[in-house]
Parts: structure tokens; sequence; C-alpha cells
């Protein structure tokens, strides 16, 4: 059940909150093999449930999200509940207070029902962690779910939960979501606060959610975006309703299809999906322009440099506990402790000129369509992948086509463009300038009504 | 380097490393120098529509 669909249920007394949060509870119990959850917080969820149904009876309405089960990443702080990013350095880490985005919810009225799974610290794309098992693709067990919001996407796509939340710092919503087929949102940069979210890369991290429908991470969206005082890098740019109409209209905006790297360096049945997906816009009105990207390789070089010594950086306390760390992430940490500084101030300075360069690009389109992940989910365990007859590193081409968004901060939404011939769902990604969430969610809810509903995995 | 800073990373580990580390140098270092010397950064990384660059 999505978000608008639960919402609509309880008020038209249909459901109670008891009664979904306990069907959701039993779901995640059922689905076990996902490994999609790392803590089930049920006690606290059937009581949180038990206030929703008593204020909705009461009159006390706090909107669409009230009542309904929700889960969140195991990097969001959760006062009293173990917030661990999936790894043995947090282990017992246990917050006091709630983050802001939790904060948020818990007002909206969302039900906690868990903290999902997750790639080790978030430093990786295919959820399967060393320390506690790997999270699996609900399209298929033997496949990764992708990272390193795996859990949440896994949690999403089989219909545990109607949304997780989820953190992007090269890819980690949208990657998930590509592989797993639900709609993964990557706010910009500053638009939600990270206050009370485990760092890993400062100036990358963003927060947004992972959903079934864009409708859903819209309705989301509204009750987290805004300025936090306690994050210094919010932004002041005043949110909007990020709901997008029942029929919206998208006659006359121009989507901006990359002439160059975007679709020389995918699947070629993704890139298919993709131009159907520009062809079902047109169809609705809106104008397809084709666009020069500035060299996005580079862009990704840039990225990397900035990750790799930020995560070495937030991590510098605990590297002397080499055990601590699955043997990928720790040579991730090892590798940015080995770039010297000039590098990583140049990479600041070559990032500023990168965002003045792609800010161009919006004199002659609206937003851009791409693929979201040039391929479908690989196999776990699996390193390399193939890609235009070309061995390619998994990590690698996978976050080719998103992690230098992360460094320009704009926003960017991964939907379902259909279903591969090996029965996997493509992603297409939509990327916009600042602040344009509400444009992005409404092309997003506009193609998502114009295809139609995609078949379930073969889990649910 | 890792020996300069002091940095305990077994030389097995070093060694595999280094051919990714260089990989990526390779990529990175002729940008880094082409900049021009005005191309500034931004102190603190501020949302882009609040940045003045």
């Amino acid at each position: 059940m999505t978000i608008v669909e639960a919402a609509a249920a309880l008020r038209a007394r249909k459901v109670s909150s008891v009664e979904l949060t306990r069907h959701t509870l039993a779901a995640i119990e059922k689905q076990k093999a996902l490994n999609a959850f790392l803590t089930v917080t049920a006690e606290l969820a059937m009581e949180q449930a038990k206030a929703a149904d008593h204020d909705l009876k009461d009159g006390l309405d706090r909107g669409p999200l009230h009542g309904v089960p929700i889960a969140l990443k195991d990097l969001f702080d959760t006062a009293g509940i173990p917030t661990t990013a999936a790894s043995k350095v947090y282990e017992d880490r246990v917050p006091e207070r709630d983050g802001t985005v939790t904060r948020k919810l818990a007002e909206a009225g969302a039900v906690l029902v868990g903290k999902t799974h997750q790639h080790e610290l978030a430093y990786g794309i295919t959820s399967d962690n060393p320390h506690f098992g790997p999270v699996r693709n609900p399209w298929d067990l033997e496949r990764s779910a992708g990272g390193s919001s795996g859990g949440s996407g896994a949690a999403v796509a089989a219909g545990l939960v109607a949304m997780a939340m989820g953190t992007d710092t090269g890819g980690s919503i949208r990657i998930p979501a590509s592989f797993c087929g639900c709609v993964g949102l990557k706010p910009t940069y500053g638009r939600v606060s990270k206050h009370g979210v485990l760092p890993l890369g400062f100036s990358l991290d963003h927060i947004g959610p992972l959903a079934q429908t864009v409708r859903d991470a819209a309705i989301t969206l509204n009750a987290i975006a805004g300025h936090d005082p306690e994050d210094i890098t919010s932004s002041t740019e005043p949110p909007v309703d990020y709901l997008p109409a029942q029929e919206p209209s998208i006659a006359s905006v121009r989507i901006g299809l990359p002439e160059n790297f975007f679709f020389d360096v995918a699947d070629p049945e993704v890139v298919t999906a993709v131009h159907r997906m520009a062809a079902m816009a047109e169809s609705l009105g809106a104008q397809i322009v084709s666009v020069r990207v500035p060299d996005f390789a580079e862009l990704n070089a840039v990225a990397r440099i900035l990750l790799l010594c930020e995560a070495s950086a937030a991590l510098e306390p605990h590297l002397n506990r080499r055990e601590l760390f699955g043997k990928d992430v720790l040579a991730l940490l090892d590798q940015g402790r080995l770039i010297p500084a000039t590098d990583y101030i140049n990479a600041q300075r070559l990032r500023t000129l990168y965002r003045t360069r792609f800010n161009q690009i919006w004199n002659y389109a609206d937003c851009l369509f791409t693929p979201a992940t040039p391929t479908t989910a690989p196999k776990l365990g699996q390193y390399q992948v193939e890609i235009g007859g070309k061995m390619e590193d998994v990590r690698l081409a996978t976050t080719a086509l998103l992690r230098g968004i992360n460094a320009l901060g704009l926003p960017a939404l991964s939907l379902p463009s259909g279903i591969a011939k090996t029965g996997l769902p493509m992603g297409l990604q939509i990327i916009g300038p600042a602040f344009t969430e509400s444009l992005l969610l409404r092309v997003g809810a506009a193609i998502e009504d114009e295809r139609g509903v995609l078949p379930s995995p073969p889990v649910v | 380097m890792a020996q300069a800073m002091g940095l305990e990373i077994p030389a097995d580990e070093l060694a595999r490393l280094s051919s990714t580390l260089d990989a990526l140098e390779a990529a990175f270092r002729p940008l880094a120098g082409k900049l021009d010397p005005s191309v500034d950064l931004a102190a603190t990384w501020l949302p882009p529509a609040e940045n003045p660059q």
C-alpha cells in the first residue's frame, strides 16, 4: 500500500494504523530472507500506531504520513534505538537524541517500524555487508539490492513499507531505487537537514526518501524539507509544496537528452528504456532537446577525490582499529589518507568550475533524462560488469552516471523505466537545477501516470 | 607517503591501493594542472543557489 492509499484508507476508517503496523511487522518477519532490516522496532511501532489512531479519532490529523509505517536507514539517529551504520565501529552506538529528519517524520505522525540494513558505513554500492550479511534484491535473491541504502530499497520494493529514508553520497539512494525498481529522490544539497545522520562525505551527503511512487516521495519531502539551524549547510531557501497535481502538466517542459557520456556508458536496453520515457514525455507535451554536458568522467574524478578525503577524515578516529572494517571499505579509507591536501583543495576549486559549466545547461533545458544506473542489478559477489563489450569495475560503472551530481549538489530523481529482458528493473534519472525538486517530481509523476503500474517483484 | 605520515598500512595492501590511486591521479592531476589561479574554492560548501560563485 502506498502512502497515498494508506492515508485515504485511514481517513475512511477502512483500516487503523495498528492494523497497518501489525501487517507491516508480519511482512517484515515473512521476508527475513531479504535481510532488509538491522533493527525492527515492533514495540515502539505499536505504541506509535495506537497514538496515531487515537489522535485521528480525536480529530488531530498530522497529514498524509499520519499512522503510516515507515523505516529509516541505520545512519539516522533514533533516540534509544541502535544507530550503527551497519558497522562494527558503531556497533554499540545508541543515540540519546533523534536527528532532525527522524524528529520531523515523527511529528508528521509516521510510525517507525525499524532501521534498514545498508552497505557498511554507507561506503559502497552493493550492501554486501561483511559483518551482517548482504541485503538481497526482491527481484532475485542472488542479486545485489544496490547501495548503500540497499535495505531501504529492498524494503520498499518488496512492499514491506511505503517509504524508507536513505542517504546519497555518490548514488546511494538512486542505485538501490534503480536496482530494486522503486523511486529514489536525492534533493538539492542543503534542502534536507543532515543533523543527526552519520556522515560519510560532509560536502557530498544528501538525505532523501525511497518510495513506491513519485507522489509518496513528494509527500515525504514535504515533511522533511526546510531550514535547520542545527545543520550549518542547511539552506534558507523556503520549501514549497512538492506534491504534484492529480493530472500534472508537463507541456513545454524542455527535457534535455545528453549527446555525450550518459548514453555511451550504459547497456543498450537501459538506453532504449530512457528514450522510451523521453518519447512518453514528448507525447505529454514536453519538448525534447539534445544537450552537450561538461566532461562527466572528469567531474567523477573530482568527486572521487572529495569523497576519499572526506570519508577518511570522518572515520580517522577509528582507523587504528583495522580489524573493525570490511576489506572494501578499509581499502577506500586507506586511499583517502594517501591523497595530498593540495589535491583535495584543487578538487574543491574544480568543483566550482564544473558547477558553473554545468549550470549553462539550464539555459537550454529545464531538466535532463539519463539512465540511473548503466545496468540492472549485478549478482552478489560480482566485481565486474560488461558494458558495450568492455569489462568494468562494478562500483565505478554503477556510480558513473550519478557521482558527479553529488559534487554539483543538484537534485535528482530515479524512477523505474521498465523491466529488462532478464526480468530485472531499470531506472531513469531526472536531474534538474538547484531547488527544482517540484519540477522533477511533476515530470516524474506525469511519466509514472502514463507508464502505468509495473509488475511486482517475485517475493511480493 | 604512508611511511612519512606514520600510517600503519600493510605493505601488500599498499601495493594493491597504489594502482587504483595511480589511475585516479592520472585522471585528476591534468585537470588540477590546468586550473587558473583565479579559480577559488568556497570556504564552506554552500547549497548551489546560495553560493555567490
